[in-house]
């Protein structure tokens, strides 16, 4: 697999441009995080001394070269609100993020995939007419809105959904033990079912609010991507050679859209991630969204630095996952060093 | 009786801008062994006659009249399942960029198998060697190598050479051929031409080949159709047709062929377009472009003048 290592080292350049910008965008940010710290009683002197301390009083430059030698050795610096390494704190919130963002594409795929493929078998029948309003509306509502609704209507009038307080009701369930951090694989492996049930339960909504927003992008490039591939040459040529319908949608027309639909599949779900920051307030899910949002708020340098350093980095290896799955898919994508 | 059999076709298209009178009453039979082109400029039905002999058709297309027989089969009747599995195994088409029409992400043999496997009623663990069979049947050297190649590692000839071998596959005794060597160098024309030709020959199978070039059908085939906006024209055998055409389209295509010997400036193009099928038609569809036309030729029906039982044209006044 030498061109996985060739991939990686080529991300390198974009890896230390992400390291220099979050840098000084984070630091440029209105707010003192000397003054925040230090709480509203303080005076000057004590923030000033508390600066010192944090070593904020220091030259820019030498915050950043300070900074990257720290990075070099693994350090990702401690977060003033918590006070953890920001490693740490990272580590231990981001399996709740992938948890929700994975549900959520795998819901938003397991409708929008069938839904594209019918929608293309039968252009302007019911089910196409039904997909294209999915498409609009699910593109349409902002995902924090959907979410107030959802909590709304299934937690507020109908009371089928849990409290949206977070992953777990902790008083009523303990977290299973921790292996992958995801609570209902966790859950499964421990074969703890009333905590799997209780932690899918609190999943459920924020995964759909959060899914409904991937669903129009991978409706859309499947029913187009569909289309494309029935109406080609080959899919005629099996047509002509009386193979059955059922093989000639799925083994010769569906798999010539899987190239089209991973790619898509790979900006979503980095899209997924980024959402995750408005969902995870609503819900009170204590994701790295959230982390990032209070990091913000509290100009908490290493923090947002982390988080940021942190997404870069999943994307790089999203899209990794995306160009090998090109590789499985299609013969003719090959990798050119 | 001959294997194919076409009766008096007509087929429309509704579109959004009208009824395309695509086809209209075409008759036209080809024989156990025997190879009868389809000749015409683009528009004039080749495809459709072909298309519809297969049953694949648009769902806009209509037949309003006809009959279309295959073995004593009426086609037309022939409900759509019984239809597919008529295709790959008593009939078979190959078209034209033989690259785009294989499946690029699957393995060429693997797509021959499909088809035995539809059709052939071989236990699967025969199916590869089959496959196999059917490649070196097609003269492909190296057919273990080639069925585990690509479309797109292979050269337009070769592909052409997997169509045909995928086409013929389970034998069938039906197969069209439209426009095969279209996009091909001219010595893979002349390979993948002897190629189609002997295989009708050893299997007796009727071939319908369709194609722009009169030079080409002329070469390859028993008897020739010249077809012109959705009408055929003239049948008669290649000699009859190439020597003494009746029909003045046919001759003009005949003139706008180029022959060895012949340059630009002696090659002529026929004037005028195919008229639009849309509207109202005269009785011969070629009158507007037509250089002998009287104007009776616009009034009465159009009639099938017999210059002898196998030279058929369809004009009043025919070039003798």
């Amino acid at each position: 697999m030498a061109f996985v290592w060739k991939r990686l080292l080529g991300t390198i350049p974009s890896l230390i441009g992400v390291v220099v910008l979050t840098f000084f965008i984070s630091h440029a940010l209105p707010g003192d995080p000397a003054a925040y710290f230090a709480g509203p009683a303080a005076n000057a002197a004590s923030i000033e001394n508390i600066r010192a301390t944090l070593g904020l009083d220091r030259p820019l430059p030498v915050q950043f070269l300070h900074y990257v030698i720290d990075l070099a050795q693994g350090n990702l610096g401690r977060s003033l609100t918590t006070g953890q390494p920001v490693l740490t704190d990272l580590i231990e919130r981001l399996p709740a993020s992938l948890e929700l963002s994975s549900f959520a594409l795998l819901f938003a795929i397991s409708i929008a995939i069938p839904m594209g493929v019918w929608a293309a078998t039968r252009i302007n029948g019911s089910v196409d007419h039904a997909c294209r309003a999915v498409v609009t509306v699910s593109a349409a509502f902002p995902t924090f809105f959907v979410g107030l609704l959802f909590v709304y209507v299934f937690y507020f009038l109908l009371g089928w959904a849990p409290q949206p307080l977070g992953r777990l009701n902790e008083i009523a369930f303990s977290p299973p033990p921790h292996v992958t951090g995801a609570y209902t694989i966790d859950a499964l492996i421990a074969g703890d079912w009333p905590v799997l049930r209780a932690s899918l339960a609190q999943l459920i909504l924020p995964a759909i609010s959060l899914g409904l927003f991937a669903l129009a992008p991978i409706a859309r490039i499947t029913r187009a991507a569909m289309l494309e591939a029935l109406g080609s040459d080959f899919i005629r040529t099996a047509r002509a050679s009386g193979l059955p319908a059922r093989k000639i949608l799925m083994t010769y027309a569906f798999r010539n859209v899987l190239l089209p639909v991973s790619s898509v599949l790979g900006m979503v779900f980095s899209f997924l991630l980024g959402s995750n920051v408005l969902i995870e307030q609503v819900f009170g899910w204590q994701g790295v969204g959230a982390y990032a949002v209070s990091a913000v708020i509290a100009s908490d340098y290493a923090a947002v630095q982390g988080f940021v350093l942190m997404m870069a980095m999943l994307y790089v290896l999203l899209n990794l996952a995306v160009d090998i799955f090109a590789t499985l898919v299609d013969p003719r994508v090959r990798f050119e060093g | 009786m001959a294997q194919l059999d076409i009766d008096n076709l007509s087929v429309e298209f509704r579109t959004r801008h009208g009824v395309v009178r695509a086809l209209d009453s075409v008759s036209l039979s080809v024989s156990r062994g025997e190879i009868v082109g389809v000749v015409g400029e683009s528009g004039s039905g080749k495809s459709v006659t072909a298309y519809t002999v297969m049953g694949l058709n648009d769902e806009a297309a209509q037949i309003t009249k006809g009959n279309i027989t295959m073995g004593g089969i009426d086609l037309l009747a022939a409900r759509p399942e019984a239809m597919r599995e008529l295709r790959g195994r008593e009939m078979a088409m190959i078209f034209q960029s033989p690259r785009t029409a294989l499946n690029p992400i699957r393995k060429v043999g693997k797509q021959i198998e499909d088809v035995l496997q539809e059709h052939a009623g071989l236990p699967s663990r025969d199916l590869r060697k089959a496959a196999i069979a059917a490649l070196a049947r097609v003269r492909i050297p190296d057919p273990e190598r080639r069925a585990e190649a690509y479309p797109f590692e292979l050269s337009g000839g070769m592909c052409q050479r997997v169509m045909i071998a995928m086409a013929l596959a389970c034998t069938p005794s039906v197969l069209i051929a439209d426009e095969p060597t279209t996009g091909l160098d001219v010595t893979t024309q002349a390979v993948i031409m002897d190629l189609i030709r002997d295989m009708s020959r050893s299997t007796r199978m009727s071939t319908l080949l369709i194609t722009h070039d009169l030079g080409l059908a002329g070469e390859y085939c028993d008897r020739i159709a010249v077809m012109h906006a959705g009408h055929i024209v003239e049948i008669a055998s290649t000699e009859a047709l190439l020597e003494r055409p009746a029909h003045p389209y046919t001759r003009q295509l005949l003139a706008a062929t180029p022959v060895p010997e012949s340059r630009l400036d002696d090659l002529n193009s026929i004037p005028g377009h195919l008229p639009d099928l849309r509207g109202a038609l005269p009785p011969c569809r070629f009158s507007g472009r037509c250089e002998r036309r009287q104007p009776i030729c616009d009034e009465a029906a159009l009639p099938w003048t017999e210059l002898s039982p196998a030279h058929v044209v369809r004009c009043r006044f025919p070039l003798s």
